[in-house]
C-alpha cells in the first residue's frame, strides 16, 4: 500500500521540479519540456491514487483511460507549441521571450 | 532573489499538496466497482477499452477534435514545401528501416485487435503507425501521407466524421449522445477503433513531418 | 516474503529517486541536446513506472508517444533552432 504513496510524492515532487522550471528557465523549449514533465507529475499522481481502490487484480480503469487521452492531448499540445517556438526564433533570432524591460 | 522567493514558494507547494495527499484514505472505492458491473453491456472484455469508446466516448471524440485543431494550426504556422526532400541520408536507417516498418504495421494491427480483450487499442496502434509512417520517412520512401491530397484530408478527418456519425445515430437510436445498443456494441466500438488508429497515426506523422520540414517564408 | 516486499520497495525507491533525478537534469543541464536526451530516457523509464502501477495499456501508449514520437518532435525542433542560429551567424559574417 504504501508504495503507492511513493508514487504520488514523486508525482508531486515532479510537478514542483517543472514548476521551478517553468519559471526560472529562459529558453522555450526548455520550458516545454518542463510542461511535459508537469504533466507527467499529474499523470502519476492520478494514476497512483486510483490504485487505493485495487481489489484483488481488478484495477482502476477510467483513470488510465483518462491518461492515456492525456498524454495524446499533451503530445499535439507540443508540437503545437513547437511550431509557435520555431516561428518566435525565427522573427527573433533566439527562442526566448523578450523581457519588456530590456526593450 | 527570485530563485529564492521561487524556491520557498514551490517548497511550500510540494509539502502542502504532499500533507493533502498523505492524509487521503489508504482505501477508496473509486469507479472500478461501477466499471465492472457494466462490462457485461459494453462488448468488449478490456475495461480501459470499455470506458475510452463507449462509456466515455464522449472525451474520445473531443479527443480526435483537439488532435485535428492542433494539426491545423500547425499547418497555418508553418510553410511547408510540397515536396519535402529533408531525408536523412543513411545506409543503416535505410535498411533497418526496410526490415523493421512492416513488422511494425503488423504490430499496430495485432494492437488495434488486441484491444477488445486485453492491453491494446486505438492510440497505441495509432501511434505505433505514426511512428512506423516516420521511420519510411526518415529513410527516404516515396509515399505522400500529406494534407495537400484531399485522399489524405479525408483520412485525417475520418475518426472526427465517424465519431459525428456515430454519435447521431446513437442519439436516434437510443435517444442519448454515444449511448451504445448493447449487442451491435462490439461492431461499433471496432469501427470507432479503425478509424481513430487511422486518424491519430496520420496526424501525428503529420505533425512529425510540419516541424520537420519547416521551410522560412519566401516574401 | 519478508525479502520479496523489501526487494519491491529498493525497486521502487530506485525508480522514484531516477524519475526525480532525470527531471531534474533534464531541467537543469547546460547542453539543450542533453536535455532533450534526458527527457526521452525520463519518458522511458515513466513507462516503466505505468507498468509497476498496473497500468499497461498506459505504460504502452507513453512508450510510443512519450518517448519515441515526443523525442522526435523535439530532436527535429533542435535541428530547427540549430540552422536558425547557423543562418544568423552567417548573416553576421556576411
Amino acid at each position: 500500500m504504501s508504495t503507492l504513496f511513493v508514487y504520488a510524492i514523486v508525482g508531486i515532487g515532479l510537478f514542483s521540479i517543472g514548476l521551478y522550471a517553468l519559471i526560472m528557465q529562459k529558453h522555450l523549449l526548455r520550458k516545454l519540456l518542463a510542461i511535459n514533465i508537469m504533466g507527467s507529475g499529474v499523470f502519476l499522481l492520478f494514476v497512483s491514487l486510483s490504485m487505493r481502490s485495487v481489489t484483488g487484480v481488478l484495477t482502476d480503469p477510467v483513470p488510465s483511460a483518462m491518461v492515456i487521452t492525456g498524454i495524446v492531448v499533451a503530445i499535439s499540445a507540443t508540437a503545437l507549441a513547437l511550431g509557435l517556438m520555431i516561428k518566435i526564433a525565427r522573427k527573433s533570432a533566439k527562442a526566448e521571450l523578450c523581457n519588456l524591460d530590456q526593450e | 532573489m527570485t530563485r529564492f522567493f521561487v524556491v520557498i514558494v514551490v517548497s511550500l507547494l510540494f509539502i502542502g499538496v504532499s500533507y493533502a495527499i498523505l492524509s487521503l484514505p489508504q482505501q477508496a472505492q473509486g469507479l472500478s466497482q461501477a466499471v465492472y458491473t457494466e462490462m457485461g453491456k459494453s462488448g468488449v472484455s478490456n475495461p480501459v477499452t470499455a470506458v475510452l469508446m463507449n462509456f466515455r466516448a464522449y472525451d474520445t471524440l473531443l479527443e480526435m477534435a483537439v488532435l485535428f485543431v492542433a494539426l491545423i494550426g500547425v499547418y497555418s504556422l508553418s510553410y511547408i514545401k510540397k515536396e519535402a526532400n529533408l531525408r536523412l541520408q543513411s545506409s543503416v536507417l535505410q535498411r533497418l528501416g526496410g526490415i523493421l516498418v512492416p513488422f511494425l504495421l503488423l504490430l499496430s494491427v495485432y494492437l488495434l485487435w488486441v484491444g477488445a480483450h486485453a492491453s491494446g487499442g486505438a492510440f497505441q496502434a495509432g501511434s505505433m503507425v505514426s511512428a512506423s509512417a516516420i521511420l519510411m520517412f526518415l529513410s527516404g520512401w516515396k509515399f505522400s501521407l500529406f494534407p495537400q491530397h484531399t485522399f489524405v484530408r479525408l483520412l485525417l478527418s475520418l475518426s472526427l466524421i465517424v465519431f459525428l456519425f456515430i454519435a447521431i445515430l446513437t442519439l436516434y437510436m437510443s435517444k442519448e449522445l454515444l449511448l451504445l445498443p448493447v449487442k451491435e456494441a462490439s461492431y461499433f466500438i471496432f469501427i470507432l477503433e479503425a478509424a481513430a488508429t487511422v486518424s491519430i497515426g496520420i496526424t501525428l506523422f503529420n505533425l512529425f513531418v510540419a516541424i520537420f520540414s519547416q521551410q522560412k517564408e519566401k516574401k | 516474503m519478508e525479502t520479496l516486499i523489501i526487494a519491491e520497495l529498493l525497486f521502487d525507491l530506485l525508480l522514484s529517486g531516477s524519475l526525480l533525478f532525470l527531471a531534474y537534469k533534464t531541467l537543469t543541464c547546460k547542453e539543450l541536446f542533453q536535455a532533450i536526451v534526458f527527457f526521452i530516457v525520463f519518458g522511458l523509464l515513466l513507462s516503466v513506472t505505468w507498468g509497476r502501477l498496473g497500468a499497461y495499456d498506459v505504460a504502452m501508449a507513453e512508450v510510443v508517444i512519450g518517448a519515441g514520437l515526443t523525442g522526435a518532435l523535439l530532436l527535429s525542433t533542435f535541428m530547427q533552432l540549430n540552422k536558425i542560429n547557423n543562418k544568423l551567424d552567417e548573416e553576421k559574417k556576411q
